[in-house]
């Protein structure tokens, strides 16, 4: 019953639409289009959108360019630890179907098999006003309360699940956890 | 008698809502004035009060355990406290007659609450923002203890109702005349305490992404956000009260803690970040010498002007 | 001119060596494969303290892999292309960490890439192809469109791909 209201209150989704916080994270070509989006010329803090580097803090995930299979790990774990509501933007062909690297061995192809996307960016590589363009409409869908590739990912986890053991092995989750072994200490 | 206790009830609760909304307006403020000095448009001056209305309408939970809760809260319940030790406009909610040394100590809480639960985290990088910033606030122990001193002395006194009495005539009577070395110290320290450029130091956003804070989302950071903004007005309300001649009036509330606070935000935005030595020589040099200073001006002049 | 005082020097030191200037400040130097490790440390002795990059040519025509040691040397600002052959079907050769240390990493790139093992290398492990399952990707031989077909799928429009 709360979830219901915390969903679709009007409220709600205008504060959530008005103040999107951007992971500090870029892939492939991309990154570089996100300072001038950024500051003085286009300035994207004017829609209360900030890039926080904090990973729990954060609302949106900028897909920002081609995505091979190691990085598309780190985004599935970012995105899986990125509180809910959360929403991505894809950035230009590549993750759409590879673009150049359509006969690269190393590139993911689809990236919609693997985590949802609420936005897609045409070009190779989209300039800033299209990337403008693009958070414009994801504000307008979120606070229509349309922006709901969060709840397809909770919904159809089984599905995103198979597509990433078919890439990676069963037991991918495992391995990548006794990577960060060093790092984690209770 | 018992309308007397509603009123003060009543008056104390629409005090904390209107420094809680000031706050996060304050920190609006600070938004927008670093963007213009960006040459940015900049985000609305309501702009935090949607984070923390967005912030609280996460769905997942947000929590790693008591210990991690309970640091958000005692930074809110520190700041809030020491919001109403202030003598302002007239209402004197929690005054008594040694308030000043206590509110000073209050505003160390939030800083300290931060630490707590971010220690609870277990994110490396909240272990290194909590350590840098321990380190921090031992550095500004020192001047801060000998410039409280230095007022106390200045004045003879430890009421804060008492230090805006004897601060009213002429505008030579403010404290920021009658001890400048005091007046320069508090305002270095308050920088450190609040956590901002060039004493960012615990949560630089780009090194140890944002510190102490890293593992904080949700409910939980808009706490700590509701307390930070609350913070930095609780300081700027004291150092008006203390330095510029007291806040009586709604338009000298204003216009002073505005000031106060425009000051920090150019600093904020014209100096780089500190490294931690170059903070804790810094910290236990000049501030040091100067409030030492104001503690042999306030004692061999006493409260003379 | 330094170049050819440098390829007399070298000829001098080790008669087996084929030297010559490519051009102006570009030596090519080919050696067989068991004398390249003496003919590395004399190198790196005369000046060429720099290794900028380990190279690696599949000729499977020839049957041969070439690895191309590109060194620098900094008191006579001269690019050294130290060259050598390795068969195809026994891709095995020595390490040069001990000569280079900075060798570690083009050697596991190129055992990544291409599977040449580097006897005495102390860490071979995968670093941009996680868990690779196929023949390494850049040998002449590998098929990319099966591969690509394989791992991430045909695209075909009358199939249901996505989620609606
Ligand atoms: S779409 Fe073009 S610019 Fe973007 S990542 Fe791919 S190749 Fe680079």
């Amino acid at each position: 019953m709360g979830f219901q209201v915390l969903e679709t209150s009007k409220l709600l989704n205008y504060a959530r639409a008005r103040s999107l916080w951007i992971v500090t994270f870029c892939t492939g070509c991309g990154g570089v289009e996100l300072p001038p989006t950024a500051t003085a010329r286009f300035d994207f803090e004017r829609f209360g959108i900030i890039s926080t580097p904090s990973i729990r803090q954060a609302d949106l995930l900028l897909i920002t360019g081609y995505v091979t299979p190691k990085t598309l790990k780190r985004i599935i774990i970012v995105y899986e630890m990125m509180r809910n509501p959360k929403y991505i933007i894809a950035h230009g062909s590549c993750p759409i179907n590879a673009g150049i690297y359509w006969d690269s061995y190393n590139t993911v192809k689809k990236l919609d098999l693997y985590i949802p996307v609420d936005v897609w960016i045409a070009g190779c590589m989209p300039r800033p006003e299209a990337i403008l363009r693009a958070l414009v409409k994801l504000m307008r869908m979120v606070k229509e309360g349309k922006a709901l590739g969060w709840k397809r990912y909770l919904e159809n986890f089984e599905f995103y699940r198979k597509n990433q053991d078919r890439l990676f092995g069963k037991d991918w989750r495992k391995r990548e956890i006794e990577k960060l072994r060093f790092y984690i200490h209770d | 008698m018992a309308l007397d206790v509603i009123v003060e009830i009543l008056a104390t609760v629409g005090m904390v809502f209107l420094l809680l909304i000031l706050g996060l307006i304050f920190m609006g403020i600070a938004r927008k004035v670093s963007a213009r000095i960006h040459r940015r448009i900049g985000p609305p001056l309501y702009q935090p009060i949607l984070d923390v209305i967005k912030l609280w309408s996460k769905i997942d939970p947000s929590s790693h355990g008591l210990t991690f809760d309970l640091g958000s809260l005692i930074a809110l319940g520190g700041a809030i406290t020491a919001a109403l030790l202030l003598p302002i406009m007239g209402l004197k909610l929690l005054s008594f007659s040694g308030d000043f040394i206590v509110l000073m100590y209050l505003m160390e809480l939030p800083a300290l609450g931060i630490m707590l639960g971010a220690a609870a985290s277990g994110n490396p990088f909240s272990a290194v923002g909590v350590y840098r910033g321990l380190i921090l606030i031992t550095g500004a122990q020192l001047p801060y203890a000998l410039a409280v001193m230095a007022v106390a002395a200045e004045y003879k006194t430890l009421s804060l109702t008492e230090i805006v009495a004897l601060q009213q005539g002429s505008i030579l009577n403010w404290g920021l005349f009658r001890n400048p070395f005091a007046a320069l110290v508090i305002a270095i320290i308050g920088l450190a305490l609040l956590d901002v450029q060039p004493f960012d130091i615990p949560s630089a956003p780009a090194e140890i992404s944002m510190g102490p804070m890293v593992e904080y989302g949700g409910k939980h950071l808009a706490l700590m956000l509701t307390a930070h903004g609350l913070e930095f007005v609780v300081f700027a309300t004291m150092y008006s009260i203390v330095f510029l001649g007291g806040v009586s009036d709604p338009i000298s509330f204003i216009v002073k803690t505005v000031f106060v606070a425009l000051l920090a935000i150019f600093i904020m935005n014209v100096y780089p970040r500190w490294r931690i030595e170059q903070a804790f020589s810094y910290l236990w040099k000049y501030p040091t010498a100067l409030a030492l200073l104001g503690l042999v001006k306030a004692v061999m002049l006493g409260g003379a002007m | 001119m330094i170049e050819e005082e440098l390829v007399r020097k070298i000829v001098e030191v080790f008669s087996y060596v084929e030297a010559k200037v490519k051009r102006v400040r570009r030596v090519e130097v080919k050696v067989s494969r068991e004398k390249l490790p003496e003919v590395a440390k004399y190198l790196r002795s005369i000046g060429f303290k720099h290794l900028s990059a380990i190279s690696c040519v599949d000729r499977p025509q020839h049957g041969i892999f070439e690895l191309v040691y590109h060194l620098w040397s900094y008191e006579n600002r001269v690019h050294l292309m130290l060259k050598t052959t390795i068969p195809r079907n026994k891709p095995k050769y020595v390490t040069m960490i001990n000569v280079w240390p900075n060798a570690f990493v083009y050697e596991r790139d190129i055992w990544e890439f291409f599977g040449i093992e580097f006897e005495g290398h102390p860490d071979l492990r995968h670093f941009i192809l996680d868990y690779w399952d196929d023949i390494p990707p850049l040998r002449k031989d590998f098929n990319h469109l099966e591969y690509i077909k394989r791992k991430y799928g045909v695209y075909d429009p009358e199939k249901e791909y996505y989620l609606r």
